[in-house]
C-alpha cells in the first residue's frame, strides 16, 4: 500500500463531510426509526459495523495487493457495475458506525475530539474511500448534497453509447420499464432484507437538445453468495437491468445511498427516448418488451419466495443475516480486483468477527446507541474526529 | 355511496374492491393464497412496502395511513399501474369496513359501495 496519501486533518475533513451529509439523508428519508416487520434492521446494521471496524481495515489492505483505488474507481464506472455507489458508502459507513458505537461506549460525547484508538485503521478506510471515490466521479465531490445534486459516473462515451439503444416512448415500452423496475425494485429490497441495495439512479448527463438523462440500474440479479438467495426457482436470466432516459425540464435528487428521485415524479409526458439493456463484458445488450416482462414475472416469483422465506427466521438470525448481508457489499470489490477465492476471504472475515459482534445484540437488549446518536441533534457532528 | 375517508392517490385511478386490513405478514400470507386478490383494496397502518411486498402489485388497490408522493410505496405502486392512496384519514374503524365493496376514487374519496 505505501505511505499514507493522506494526511490527518484530511481524514477528519472527509469523516467530518460524510457524517454530515449521512445525517442529513438520513432525516430527510425519515429512516432513524428503522422499524421492520420482517428485520431487525438497527441491530444487523450493528452487527454489521461491529465486524467491520475489527476486520475491514485488514480487508481492504488485502484487497489493494491486487488493485490500486484508482483501477478499481476506474473498473465500476460502467452500466449495471457491481460495487457501485452504495458500496463505497457501506465501506465508510460500516466503519465510522462500529468507530463511532466504540466510542459512545466509552461516553466519549457527540463532537468531541479523541485519541482515535487505531489511527493507521482510520486513515486506511478514509484513503480507500476518498481515493475510489474521485476516480469512479465524474466530478470533484465524494457523494451529492442538496448544493451539488449530481451523481455523475459515466464517461459521456458510454452515455452516447447507451443514447444509442434509446428510442421515443411507446405506450407499451413505458408499461414494460414501469412493471420490471417495480418488480426488481421489490426483488433486491427483500433479496436484500430490507437494504435498497442494487437499485442506483445517476446522472444528471447531457442529452439531445438540452435533454436531462439519468440511468435506473439494478444489480446483483444473480446473487450466488447470500445464503439464502439459493431459492428453487427459476433465476433471473441476467445480472443486471439497465434503464435509460432523456427527459425534458426534470431535475434530479440523487442521495449518497444511491437513491435517485426525479422531480416532478410523474415525468413521463417529458420524456424524450428510454432505452433498457443489460451490461456485461463491455458490451450492453437491449431488451425486447417481452424479454423484460418475463423477467418482471421471475422477479415476482422470487421476491414472494424471499418475503415467505424471511418470515420463517427466528428472532436472532433477523440480526445475525447482517453478517453476510453486508459482507455483499465488500466481495464484489474483490471479484473486480481479480483476487483468487475473494468470496471465501469476505466471508470468513465476517463469519470470525460475529461471535463478538453479536454479544450485545439480541433482540431484547436495548438498540445500540448508535441509532439515537443518529436521530440526535443534526448540528453536531456524526462522527467524532481524531486528534 | 357513502364517503368513509380520503387521502392522496399517487398511483393508478379509480378502483373498486373488497376492503381488507393487512396488519402482520400473517396477513399477508393468507392473502396471497387468498381467492380473488385482484378484486382486493388493501389499508395499511404503515407506508413500508415490506409488509405488503409479495401483493402490492396483484390487488385493486393499496390505502395507506402513511406515505407520500415519493414514499417507496409510491413508487413501486406506480410501477405496478396499482391504484395506491396515501395519508389516507378514515372517518370509521378501519374494522368496520372488512369485506365491504369499496371505490378509491379519482379525487382521493374513498366509499362504500353497499
Amino acid at each position: 500500500m505505501g505511505e499514507p496519501r493522506i494526511s490527518m486533518e484530511e481524514v477528519n475533513d472527509v469523516v467530518a463531510a460524510f457524517g454530515h451529509e449521512h445525517r442529513r439523508a438520513v432525516s430527510s428519508e425519515r429512516r432513524a426509526a428503522l422499524t421492520s416487520s420482517l428485520f431487525d434492521v438497527p441491530r444487523r446494521s450493528s452487527l454489521a459495523n461491529a465486524i467491520f471496524y475489527e476486520e475491514g481495515p485488514e480487508l481492504l489492505r488485502k484487497l489493494q495487493e491486487h488493485a490500486s483505488p484508482e483501477q478499481l474507481g476506474a473498473a465500476m464506472k460502467t452500466p449495471g457495475s457491481r460495487p457501485y455507489a452504495l458500496s463505497l458508502w457501506v465501506v465508510m459507513g460500516m466503519y465510522l458506525s462500529g468507530r463511532q458505537q466504540v466510542l459512545l461506549d466509552r461516553g466519549v460525547a457527540a463532537g468531541e475530539s479523541v485519541e482515535d484508538p487505531r489511527p493507521a485503521d482510520l486513515r486506511t478506510v478514509v484513503e480507500f474511500y476518498s481515493r475510489v471515490g474521485h476516480v469512479y466521479r465524474n466530478d470533484d465531490q465524494l457523494f451529492p448534497t442538496p448544493e451539488h445534486p449530481t451523481q455523475p459516473i459515466l464517461t459521456q462515451a458510454l452515455v452516447e453509447e447507451s443514447l444509442a439503444l434509446t428510442a421515443p416512448p411507446t405506450a407499451a415500452r413505458l408499461a414494460a420499464i414501469r412493471r420490471t423496475g417495480a418488480s426488481l425494485n421489490l426483488y433486491n429490497f427483500l433479496q436484500h432484507g430490507e437494504q435498497r441495495d442494487g437499485i442506483f439512479g445517476h446522472g444528471p448527463y447531457p442529452g439531445p437538445e438540452g435533454s436531462v438523462v439519468w440511468f435506473e440500474e439494478f444489480n446483483d440479479l444473480r446473487n450466488g453468495f447470500l445464503p439464502w438467495a439459493q431459492l428453487e426457482c427459476r433465476s433471473i436470466p441476467v445480472s443486471n437491468v439497465v434503464f435509460v432516459h432523456a427527459a425534458d425540464g426534470v431535475e434530479l435528487e440523487p442521495n449518497m445511498f444511491g437513491a435517485l428521485r426525479v422531480h416532478p415524479f410523474e415525468y413521463e409526458d417529458s420524456l424524450r427516448l428510454v432505452g433498457a439493456f443489460t451490461y456485461a463484458d463491455a458490451a450492453a445488450r437491449p431488451f425486447e418488451d417481452s424479454e423484460l416482462l418475463e423477467i418482471a414475472e421471475i422477479a415476482e416469483r422470487r421476491h414472494a419466495l424471499f418475503f415467505e422465506q424471511a418470515v420463517g427466521w427466528s428472532e436472532e438470525f433477523r440480526i445475525a443475516y447482517g453478517a453476510p448481508l453486508f459482507a455483499n457489499h465488500i466481495a464484489p470489490f474483490f471479484e473486480l480486483a481479480g483476487v483468487p477465492d475473494g468470496d471465501r476471504i469476505v466471508m470468513d472475515a465476517f463469519e470470525r468477527g460475529t461471535p463478538a459482534a453479536m454479544a450485545g445484540l439480541t433482540p431484547d437488549a436495548d438498540v445500540p446507541s448508535f441509532w439515537t446518536h443518529l436521530a440526535s441533534d443534526p448540528s453536531e457532528p456524526l462522527f467524532s474526529p481524531a486528534c | 355511496m357513502a364517503e368513509v375517508g380520503r387521502g392522496t392517490l399517487v398511483a393508478g385511478g379509480a378502483s373498486r374492491g373488497r376492503f381488507c386490513t393487512v396488519s402482520s405478514v400473517e396477513d399477508v400470507i393468507a392473502l396471497m393464497k387468498a381467492p380473488a386478490l385482484e378484486e382486493t383494496v388493501i389499508f395499511t397502518e404503515q407506508a413500508s412496502v415490506t409488509n405488503i411486498a409479495p401483493i402490492v402489485g396483484r390487488v385493486a388497490g393499496v390505502v395507506s395511513a402513511m406515505g407520500g408522493p415519493t414514499s417507496h410505496l409510491a413508487i413501486v405502486a406506480r410501477g405496478f399501474q396499482t391504484t395506491c392512496l396515501v395519508r389516507a384519514e378514515l372517518d370509521v374503524a378501519p374494522e368496520s369496513l372488512a369485506e365491504k365493496q369499496v371505490e378509491i376514487r379519482e379525487d382521493g374519496s374513498i366509499a362504500v359501495l353497499e
